[in-house]
């Protein structure tokens, strides 16, 4: 009886090891971490005017796919812009305002302020990565949106100046790592207990599996 | 001890007899830690441990807060006697251009720029992507919004020491004119601002004195390219004076390829002129310009 105890303890230990621990560390050996995509381009805007006062909205909408739960994932999102300005005379200020929409959830704005630049031939910027929250985020189709809000006035308001303005939004780039938030070295999307530490539960069933075994062992 | 025991035996206990570390305890307190059913103890232990183990068992919440800032030596024990917080527009990036000339370069660059304040050297750094040429002495800086923060530190044996930080980027940019009155000489560029209501720190990025002069005698234009190799230092030690409220330091000022490639930017200079030249650092590759001729 006792040796069935042992046998059947021992044997629920490894088969939980290999569940939790042993095949998803092998599975993941083909997983691919860190994903990149390119949404194509280029988004093109590009305006001249002269009043003192003007204002524009221009939006660019791209979609892209995750295949896991947000959960599992950490996205990242960046994007780049050229923009060339140039203006007759000093006393413009143009501000554009990009805003990042992740599934209709705001995630980042970004604002450029042009101050009495009469000419900029090539002002080229990519920004930082950012960190999309996964509230923003779903399995499946998400739609990426980028709005940009263009404020352009004379700091005198009597004048006004014809001015040109093209801006470029390229390379809208999304990144996907898998990550691993219960630091247990397997990849949330292929851990099947997610949120708990393997290990920590492996040594909790080894320390309950002991008791257990001493418990009943000196009752059989 | 007695209380123990009596409390272990009412409430039916079951206590182990002998336990190891009760061998050199009175014997009145070996009785009292004296169990007799080690096996339920010990599941009792264990099932106790694992219930430690598991709280502490979370996933691990939130965004990684990375502004690289580092706050070298500080003494211990401190305490923070007084802080202040305030926006200023801090310098990323500044372009010049000689009058008659223009530049160009490495488009959609990564650079770091940092910054060393105040005489206990607070560094902070912001990395970026951008790119920018300009023309006929137009000379730009380019800023973002940043939260900088001063703190003061004392402990009890009357030592201080004060830093001067990034505490926070917010994504706003300014591209602006620096280059004062006149597009022929950087003698008189603009060396702070104000914007939106928010400073800038104060940054020396205009011309002083002659380092190097070019009269460009050819009939064609004069192209001189310098450059930085990857990791390397495109600018150093533009001096900076930094004022968070009415705390002011003076720091540095550096910016550094962060690609892994060389960087290259090209002065041009058009025929017949004559330029005098001031670097801006010991790098020799940020120039302020005065025409001559």
């Amino acid at each position: 009886m006792k040796k069935k105890l042992i046998t059947f303890l021992v044997s629920l230990f490894f088969l939980v090891t290999l569940a939790i621990v042993l095949f998803p560390l092998l599975s993941q050996t083909n997983l691919q971490k860190v994903s990149n995509t390119i949404i194509p381009g280029p988004y093109l805007y590009e305006k001249e005017f002269s009043q003192e006062r003007f204002n524009d909205i221009y939006s660019q909408t791209a979609s892209y796919q995750l295949e896991n739960p947000p959960s599992e994932l950490d996205v990242y999102a960046t994007f780049g812009a050229d923009m060339k300005t140039s203006s007759l005379v000093k006393g413009r200020v143009t501000v554009i305002n990009f805003t990042l929409i992740s599934n209709g959830f705001q995630v980042r704005s970004i604002e450029e302020n042009w101050v009495n630049i009469t000419s900029i031939s090539g002002a080229t910027v990519t920004y930082d990565e950012k960190l999309i929250t996964s509230n923003a985020l779903k399995k499946g189709l998400n739609v990426l949106s980028i709005n940009v809000n263009i404020t352009s006035y004379m700091v005198d308001p009597n004048q006004s100046s014809p001015t040109y303005l093209y801006i470029k939004i390229v390379d809208i780039s999304i990144k996907t790592v898998s990550v691993d938030r219960d630091n247990d070295a397997i990849l949330d999307a292929l851990d099947p207990v997610k949120g708990i530490n393997n290990y920590h539960l492996l040594l909790a069933l080894l320390i309950v599996e002991i008791s257990v075994g001493f418990y009943l062992g000196r009752r059989l | 001890m007695y209380r123990i025991r009596w409390l272990a035996q009412n409430l039916n206990l079951p206590l182990v007899k002998r336990w190891s570390i009760g061998e050199n305890l009175s014997k009145n307190t070996k009785l009292a830690l004296a169990p007799e059913k080690p096996d339920v103890a010990l599941l009792v232990a264990f099932i106790l441990m694992s219930a430690v183990i598991f709280p502490s068992v979370s996933a691990k919440g939130g965004q990684d807060f990375d502004l690289r800032v580092s706050l070298p030596g500080k003494i211990e024990p401190q305490y923070l006697a007084r802080w202040a917080e305030e926006y200023l527009w801090t310098l990323e990036f500044q372009v010049h251009a000689p009058k008659y000339g223009y530049t160009d370069g490495s488009t959609s660059w990564s650079y770091e720029s940092n910054y060393v304040v105040g005489p206990y050297q607070s560094s902070s750094t912001l990395s970026f992507g951008y790119s920018l040429t300009t023309s006929d002495g137009q000379t730009i800086g380019r800023f973002e919004r940043c939260l900088w923060r001063y703190e003061y530190w004392e402990n009890i044996i009357g030592t201080s020491r004060e830093y001067w930080y990034v505490k926070q980027r917010t994504e706003q940019y300014i591209n602006n004119y620096i280059y004062g009155s006149s597009t022929s000489t950087d003698s008189d560029d603009i060396e702070s601002f104000t914007y939106n209501g928010y400073r800038s720190h104060t940054y020396r990025a205009r011309y002083v004195t002659q380092d190097r002069r070019e009269d460009n005698n050819i009939g064609q234009w004069l192209p001189i390219t310098v450059s930085a190799a990857a990791g390397d230092l495109i600018q150093a030690a533009l001096t900076i004076t930094v004022t968070v409220k009415t705390f002011s330091a003076s720091g540095t000022f550096s910016l550094k390829n962060a690609r892994s490639t060389t960087w290259q930017y090209t002065y041009r200079l058009a025929p017949y002129h004559s330029w005098s030249i001031d670097y801006l650092d010991s790098k020799n590759i940020v120039w302020a310009f005065r025409l001559n001729w």
